[in-house]
């Protein structure tokens, strides 16, 4: 029966480098990396995203780089935020007409969340050299050429923050942020326990999630503070490079067929990679990648997210909890995951069963079954006490 | 009559960066732009090629960036060329399996045209930094900080030709070269400066030199026997460079730009007639055709055959005169035919709009060459240097 009964991992995509207006990749000139597709971006950007997300039904996770929006030229003169802090001049340049159309789709995309990655992915010295593209640490060259990377004081992550807000505010966006994504994501090296006071930060914020993928990480989920961590595939170069656009999702391999990544729940990619070089082509590739997400759905020890609540709450279960298996019924423990405070945590659980051991009668918690897939069955418990025992 | 009769532009495609094994912009990192195409080149990148030249009828000129087809490691500690002369092994690197492949798709096609473009598209310190996306030109950091770009002693160009052929031949590229074409163009110097240049390409069979040649106004210039054929003005007006997926749908028509009109060398990147998937490529392919035969039904305009034919015929465009005596129409190819240049042929063509069609002809043999919706184009073999057309 070993193999037979598990926590499936909630599939939950999350797109980098959403929100650029230009999508070229500029860093060979000092400027940042952007979603690097070499044209601007359109509408139909957004309503790729949107309508993957509705076939599915997830609210897929959109970090945003919000500085090109700047309509108010707030970032002129502020050092460390952009490539051009004297030149800068956004107000002028901004194609409002086109970015008015971008801000409709994605305030009225249902599946589309955003979440906070940066203002420009990246920090720059007073004349606008770029020193990284971490904009969320601080870096250091050694004597050696090797970089050191630091975490910024909580008053720089404040104000970092704040400086998104405002220009997000400015255009009127209205969706509620509650997970950040760091640009370049945290030095592999950074101990966990120097993320605290970002984590101290971002609970205040309202940020609950925190998708990651540095290689450091062991487990798919570390609770910092009352922030989870979320581990992140790898490094989206194994499925596709950031900044591919026109991919076949035919030329993905299944998200599950790489044994590591099995157990981690965000799916990174980018937002380039669901789109074309004509917007107005966009939507060709949508039922490709439809049967691309469906058919990971159908594989044992996989789940489709609902959203990035969901992905966690699901996640922490996944981490924490056991089944054992015994002759005519399951036990699945919840204890370690009941005693976690974390405000994203939800009374409730999947576990999948393969077909022919399904259950007949659960004690200890609440059960519907949730899904039905070609070999295997998705259960929902809810009400449950720390330990359910499932009767075959 | 400008409107009515026209020595039309033969418009010859050219796709710079051709034969790049990875397509990766790792300019991020001291690599070269290279293709553009975040993927390794497959066979069916040349395929798409050779198939669309195919259906146009025309070589399509296809400048080569050979470095990274180095089987002998030729590159291996030489200064200048790579950005990692210490450590340079593509003996070890290439997937020979696709090489292979990709190679004999090039050479088996009768519509790639290969052309020089480059051994590594730059040029680089002895440590590996580079120092410009120019390979063949060198410059001078001043004082006010501007830079003084200059031509390369002969020696130094005739190294890199060398190495170039060294390689091409070392993986039995055997199709004879006789097109350059600059990497990042050509500075803005006074024409006599790249005389030298000219006579070595000319000596090595190199007969044709086409950049954007912002220094010229004419769309061509004879030098020591090298035709200098003026591309449009920079590729990125039609396409970015680094586009794939390319949807020509969103190309505008080549002569909407009307100060390019006259410029024979449409110039693009091979990257933009692929996909992310190379089992794709086709499925532009009929797009693609339909817009250069969109092209080919603008008067004034004409697909060229290959180099050779694109250059003869733009002589005559630049330099042949054409006027009205007594109902017929007189050109005037006197100046074409004093040229001295010998890759020049006695014929061309000349395009009259229907309801203006030519009926006899002194001074040439005439024959219809191509009938299109609103005109129709003419061939010319010439005799003499003033032709008469009666209608």
């Amino acid at each position: 029966m070993i193999g037979s009964v598990l926590f499936p991992t909630p599939v939950q995509i999350c797109l980098d480098d959403v929100a650029w207006h230009n999508g070229a990749d500029l860093r060979c000139i000092g400027q940042p990396s952007r979603s690097g597709i070499p044209r601007k971006h359109a509408p139909e950007d957004y309503e790729i995203l949107n309508e993957i997300g509705k076939a599915i039904d997830m609210k897929i996770l959109c970090p945003l780089v919000i500085g090109e929006w700047d309509k108010d030229n707030y970032l002129k003169n502020k050092p460390g935020y952009t490539y051009d802090p004297k030149g800068w001049d956004r107000k002028n340049e901004i194609d409002y007409k086109t970015a008015e159309e971008c801000l409709e789709m994605a305030e009225s995309g249902e599946y589309i969340e955003y979440a906070l990655h940066g203002v420009l992915h990246g920090r720059y010295d007073e004349n606008g050299k770029q020193l990284t593209e971490r904009e969320y640490f601080d870096v250091k060259k050694n004597e050696d050429g090797t970089l050191s990377f630091f975490c910024l004081s909580e008053d720089e992550v404040n104000e970092r923050i704040d400086t998104f807000y405002h220009i997000y505010n400015s255009w009127g966006f209205k969706k509620k942020i509650r997970s950040f994504v760091a640009p370049c994501g945290v030095p592999n090296d950074m101990p966990f326990e120097n993320l605290k006071g970002y984590a101290d930060v971002f609970r205040k914020r309202g940020f609950l999630y925190w998708p990651h993928a540095a290689m450091g990480m062991d487990r798919a989920a570390y609770l910092l503070g009352d922030v989870l961590l979320l581990r992140k595939n790898g490094c989206s170069d194994d499925y596709a490079p950031w900044n591919v656009y026109d991919i076949d999702p035919m030329m993905l391999y299944d998200y599950s067929s790489h044994l590591f990544h099995q157990k981690k729940s965000i799916y990174g990619l980018h937002m380039t990679n669901f789109i074309r070089y004509n917007p107005k082509n966009n939507m060709e590739n949508l039922d490709a990648w439809v049967k691309y997400f469906r058919r990971q759905s159908e594989i044992f020890g996989l789940m489709i997210s609902k959203d990035i609540a969901f992905c966690a709450n699901q996640t922490l279960y996944a981490n924490h909890s056991s089944i054992s298996l015994e002759r005519d019924r399951c036990i699945i423990d919840t204890s370690e995951t009941d005693s976690l405070i974390y405000s994203g945590k939800r009374d409730e659980f999947y576990v999948s069963f393969k077909n022919h051991l399904l259950p007949k009668e659960c004690i200890g918690a609440d059960m519907t079954q949730y899904e039905c897939k070609r070999n295997f069955r998705t259960y929902k418990f809810t009400n449950h006490q720390s330990t359910v025992q499932v009767l075959f | 009559m400008d409107n009515l009769i026209r020595i039309p532009t033969a418009m010859q495609l050219c796709l710079d960066d051709v034969a790049w094994h990875n397509g990766a912009d790792l300019r991020a990192i001291g690599q070269p732009s290279r293709s553009g195409i975040p993927r390794m080149h497959a066979p069916e990148d040349y395929k798409i090629l050779n198939e669309i030249g195919k259906a146009m009828d025309m070589k399509i000129v296809c400048p080569l960036v050979i470095g990274e087809w180095d089987k002998e490691n030729v590159l291996r500690g030489k200064v200048g060329y790579t950005y990692n002369p210490h450590g340079w092994d593509r003996k070890n690197e290439i997937d020979y399996k696709t090489a292979q492949k990709c190679f004999e798709e090039a050479e088996n096609s009768e519509y790639i045209e290969y052309a020089l473009h480059g051994v590594l598209h730059g040029r680089y310190d002895e440590n590996g930094k580079q120092l410009s996306e120019r390979e063949f030109f060198d410059f001078e950091r001043l004082e006010n900080g501007s830079v003084r770009p200059f031509c390369f002693p002969l020696e130094k160009l005739r190294e890199k030709l060398d190495i170039f052929f060294e390689i091409y031949h070392n993986f039995g590229f055997t199709k004879k070269i006789r097109t350059f074409v600059s990497p990042c163009g050509v500075p803005t110097l006074p024409m006599e400066d790249f005389g030298e240049y000219a006579k070595e390409f000319v000596s090595r069979g190199i007969h044709y030199w086409t950049n954007g040649w912002m220094q010229l106004e004419e769309p061509d210039y004879l030098l020591n026997g090298m035709l200098i054929l003026k591309e449009n003005g920079g590729s990125s007006d039609y396409a970015e460079w680094d586009a794939y997926d390319y949807d020509p749908a969103e190309l505008f028509d080549y002569s909407s730009n009307f100060a390019q009109q006259k410029r024979s060398v449409y110039g693009m990147h091979w990257t933009n007639f692929l996909r992310y998937n190379p089992e794709n490529n086709m499925d532009y392919f009929k797009d693609w055709v339909k817009y250069f035969k969109r092209q080919s039904e603008i008067f004034g305009l004409m697909i060229s055959r290959d180099i050779g034919f694109s250059a003869n015929q733009l002589m005559y465009v630049s330099h042949a005169k054409l006027s009205f005596e007594e109902g017929k129409c007189i050109v005037d190819v006197s100046k074409v035919s004093k040229t001295d240049y010998p890759e020049k042929k006695n014929e061309f063509y000349i395009s009259f709009k229907n309801g203006f069609l030519p009926l006899k002809c002194e001074g040439a043999k005439m024959e219809q060459y191509e009938c299109k919706k609103n005109f129709r184009t003419y061939k010319f073999t010439h005799s003499d240097d003033i032709i008469k057309i009666e209608f």
